[in-house]
């Protein structure tokens, strides 16, 4: 079932455009990481303020630093903080959600309260209070602040699944043939709940990216690395936009969005596959 | 099989404890504060089968009944509100861990909706690798599929059009077929079937049937045959228990009690079975007066009094005790006091 | 034998699904007619066409599915030809329908009287409030329900009461032909009995004619005069309902019966072994073929047509039309 699964997804054009170019973005990202040599960022590596040229490609900012450089550190770091938070979240929510919903009462009782407050707390506020109380935060460091409010959403989905899910007949002869709790958790139930886990966390990374932005953008990213974020905060702090230097704050808004974009591609490609084929199962 | 109020005479009479034993069993559902929103699902249920020699007993009853509730129970996934569940003597809330792997080797199921009870992701074999991992069924992988072929054939399917199918690829028939083989594999004692046939076609209907009775006679496993459905209860069973509305109606041996029935509910039972015969249309009318439908059960005696057509002034009182009317037959009812 | 007139003939109807892996025949060329007033029935296991050609009738075909071919003429009309508007005045109002599982599609946030209301209202237009009530409490009351199940909701009844709803609903508007798809099938014994009572009761008072589907043959042999079984997606045997059951023609009809559980014989095991042919690539010939005891060679190459062995008795079988020959 597995292998049809991602045999569909492939097929489904919204999910292949985005997934192009989502790999296209990173992947040129991670060349161009790997091959410009590290002095073109160094301040007055190259005259300041220059528009893209032919040696600097997406030009320069105030400090004569290459544009095209910390593009390419951005978009590894941004990328980075949104798929560990997403994953983190996807699983820790998966955790909880499994035990909360297969097992019931007490340890129900109490994740859901666990759940219900996190969700209940407005999280920009919250992860901008972290994140100023924190001094110098690192690219990790951000990710794991939004992986905390990552998780709860997920959590209570999958619960609700769950609930659902174990009053259906193969669950009672999970356990006619003596399968323990965690057994039936992690062999029955968690291929129930796949394909929306991984539909999820897309989402999840979407939803970090953004957080991530939003963040360095408030000036609470992390300050001696480059993300998509704070190359808009570097910007708007050297008045770019002020000064006519769209090159700076132009290419990386339009990087932003193409990967949201095919982020968003990736989750409409998503619901397609499942959607659809939830019904037709039933 | 015997069904009496008194346990202790029947126990003391015993040199050896009874297959299963369902003493006292009442079930409530619903909140404890308020009397309204309760359920009383099972009341002072008894029952005993004594697994040597095999027997088929039916539960008959209609929905609300609580065959469905009794089976749960009976298999553990329900706890009682009160009596307990006797498995070779041992009561299976105070069981240990070894008992307790033994009471889920010997009593098997089989459930009613044959697709549901698969999980759709993996192939059928799968129910057959757990169960032999398990319970230590085979050493290595050929007895592991030695044995899983042989327990395909038992139940008359053909292993090389059966393994390695997915749920979906095979038909209810089959998939029903698939699951008392794997019941079959773990040589139960007991196997409970909910309801086996009544989501399968007619014309497979005998075959499953069939497998039952061969199981029965060839290899010793008696069945707990919970049904609505007389007719097949009328095939294959040697005892029956009528339950209504939580109670006992009737119960005896099958043929007797469903070509004779004495309870008046049980007469109405057997009435209303559609016989596909145009030469044996339904007698008569029945009449249903939806206002009792609506209304609240608020009787204190018999449960059935407003549908009896024999109704006295002293059914209204209590419910009626079961009262001997032949050779291990018994019925609530008070024309038989 | 008095001729009546037919209030419903199909010809020749197909009703293919389009899947993406290839067309499934549901309904491979099936023709009856229905008196006025007449039980008919249809019988036949799951897979074998008979929700689909239901739903034909009605012309409630979604896709993937899709009514390839054949004419229905339901009071000499062809309703295949109709537009969209004409079928909606005919539903309810000419030929009604109580689907499977109706009872459990009934609206759980609208009072009963609301929904039968709705029914009225579509097809007649607009009628006060008092008007609407005091005809469906009488409603309600044919099929033996009290008035105030008029403002109640269906959690609150029985399911042998919502099906009683639902019959009401299927005879407001006074169709001369109804289709009850199973209307029995989740009910108990003796609620299965009273229901089908007040089907029967309801359609004599209407002088309808009532087309019964389902597997139950005990229920058929209660309730309808003539039947036809279906198999595949195809008529195997049409006739009487007592000739039927006296003397089975089709040799599927005849295991069919024998399959089934009776109250006099124990331990009487007959089912049908092998399954129903895939509708995806159904084979050349008869679609029994593979699990026909009496089967030739002819078989296998084509299917009978349905022929005329006895009296107002079609079988569509090699078997009997050889004998003819």
């Amino acid at each position: 079932m597995k292998r049809g699964f991602v045999g569909i997804l492939m097929g489904n054009r919204k999910f292949i455009i985005g997934f192009i170019i989502f790999i296209v973005i990173l992947m040129g990202a991670i060349i161009a990481h790997q091959t410009i040599p590290f002095r073109y960022s160094r301040t007055g590596a190259f005259p300041p303020g220059l528009p893209p040229g032919v040696e600097n490609i997406l030009g320069t900012d105030s400090l004569g630093r290459g544009i095209d450089v910390q593009l390419a550190e951005a978009v590894v770091n941004s990328v980075q903080i949104g798929l560990i938070a997403a994953l983190i979240g996807t699983l820790v929510g998966a955790v909880i959600g499994f035990t909360s919903g297969y097992y019931g009462g007490i340890i129900d009782a109490m994740l859901r309260v666990l759940m219900d407050v996190f969700l209940s707390i407005p999280s920009l506020l919250f992860l901008i209070l972290i994140a100023s109380l924190m001094r110098g935060v690192t690219v990790q460091g951000m990710a794991l602040i939004i992986a905390l409010f990552a998780w709860p959403s997920p959590a209570r989905q999958i619960r609700a699944q769950v609930l659902s899910l174990k009053e259906r007949a193969f669950v009672d002869m999970a356990m006619l043939s003596g399968m323990s709790k965690m057994e039936i958790i992690t062999r029955e139930l968690v291929p129930h709940m796949f394909q929306w886990m991984s539909a999820n966390f897309v989402n999840a990374t979407l939803a970090a990216m953004l957080a991530e932005s939003g963040l360095s953008i408030l000036g609470l990213g992390p300050q001696n690395e480059m993300t998509l974020g704070m190359m808009i905060y570097w910007a708007l702090s050297y008045a770019a936009v002020f000064r006519g230097m769209w090159w700076w704050w132009g290419s990386t808004v339009f990087t932003l969005t193409s990967i949201f974009i095919s982020l968003y591609l990736l989750h409409l490609g998503f619901d397609e596959v499942i959607n659809p084929r939830m019904r037709s199962k039933i | 099989m015997s069904v009496q109020k008194e346990v202790q005479t029947n126990i003391l009479n015993q040199t050896q404890a009874p297959l299963l034993e369902v003493c006292n069993l009442t079930k409530v559902f619903g909140s404890g504060l308020l009397q309204r929103g309760q359920k009383v699902a099972l009341e002072n249920f008894y029952m005993s089968i004594q697994g040597s020699p095999p027997k088929i007993i039916s539960i008959a009853g209609e929905s609300g009944s609580g065959k469905t509730t009794l089976a749960r129970i009976i298999l553990g996934f329900l706890l009682p509100t009160q009596g307990e569940i006797r498995y070779q003597g041992k009561d299976l809330k105070m069981m240990d861990q070894k008992s307790w792997k033994i009471f889920r080797r010997e009593v098997q199921a089989v459930f009613q909706d044959p697709y549901e009870v698969y999980n759709p992701f993996y192939p059928i074999d799968r129910v057959f690798e757990i169960v032999i991992q398990k319970f230590h069924l085979a050493k290595n992988r050929q007895e592991s599929r030695r044995i899983t072929e042989e327990a395909l054939v038992v139940v008359g399917l053909r292993p090389d059009e059966i393994l390695g199918k997915y749920p979906h690829q095979l038909s209810g028939g089959q998939r029903q077929r698939i699951m008392l083989a794997r019941a079959f594999l773990l040589k139960p004692k007991l196997i409970i079937a909910d309801e086996p046939v009544s989501m399968i076609d007619a014309s497979m209907r005998a075959i499953i049937l069939k497998i039952i009775m061969d199981l029965k006679d060839n290899f010793g496993i008696s069945f707990l045959y919970i049904t609505h459905d007389l007719s097949t209860a009328f095939q294959i069973s040697d005892d029956i228990i009528v339950l209504y509305e939580g109670l006992v109606a009737e119960s005896g041996d099958a043929e007797i009690v469903i070509s004779s029935p004495k309870h008046p509910y049980v007469q109405l039972l057997v009435g209303s079975i559609p016989i596909p015969d145009p030469d044996q249309p339904w007698q008569g009318r029945v009449e249903l007066p939806p206002e009792e439908e609506l209304e609240k059960d608020t009787l204190r005696g018999c449960k059935f009094y407003r549908r009896c057509p024999y109704k006295m002034e002293i059914c209204l009182k209590n419910p009626p005790p079961l009262y001997n009317i032949g050779a291990d037959h018994l019925a609530a009812c008070y024309l038989y006091k | 034998m008095t001729e009546r007139k037919q209030i419903l003939e199909v010809k020749d109807l197909k009703v293919y699904y389009h899947t993406d892996r290839g067309s499934v025949r549901a309904v491979d060329g099936v023709s009856f007619n229905v008196q006025e007033g007449e039980n008919f029935g249809i019988i036949g296991e799951s897979g074998c066409g008979k929700s689909t050609m239901a739903m034909a009738l009605l012309r409630l075909v979604v896709s993937p599915g899709m009514i390839e071919g054949g004419q229905i003429f339901l009071n000499g009309t062809d309703i295949l030809t109709l537009d969209r508007e004409l079928i909606r005045k005919i539903r309810w109002s000419q030929i009604s329908f109580i689907p499977q599982g109706a009872m459990n599609s009934l609206n759980p946030v609208m009072r009963i009287g609301s929904q039968i209301a709705d029914v009225i209202t579509t097809h007649q237009g607009y009628q006060p409030e008092k008007v609407l009530r005091k005809r469906i409490q009488k409603l309600l009351s044919t099929v033996g329900l009290p008035h105030r199940v008029y403002r109640m909701y269906p959690h609150e009844l029985s399911g042998g009461m919502k099906q009683r709803v639902c019959i009401a609903m299927a005879i407001t508007l006074e169709p001369g032909i109804i289709i009850a798809d199973e209307p029995t099938s989740a009910l108990d014994v003796v609620v299965q009995r009273v229901v089908m009572q007040t089907l029967l009761d309801v359609q004599e008072r209407l002088g309808a004619a009532l087309v019964l589907i389902g597997h139950d043959m005990g229920i058929q042999a209660q309730v309808v005069n003539r039947q036809a079984v279906m198999y595949a997606g195809k008529i195997v045997e049409i006739g009487e309902v007592r000739a039927m059951y006296k003397n089975p023609l089709h040799p599927y009809t005849k295991l069919l019966i024998k399959s089934l559980p009776t109250l006099q014989l124990r331990h009487d095991f007959h089912g049908i072994p092998g399954l129903p042919p895939s509708l995806l690539d159904p084979p050349k010939g008869c679609a029994f073929s593979n699990r026909c005891p009496y089967v030739m060679e002819r078989c296998r190459e084509a299917m009978s047509k349905l022929v005329e062995i006895q009296p107002n008795h079609f079988v569509a079988c090699h078997l009997h039309s050889e004998v003819i020959r």
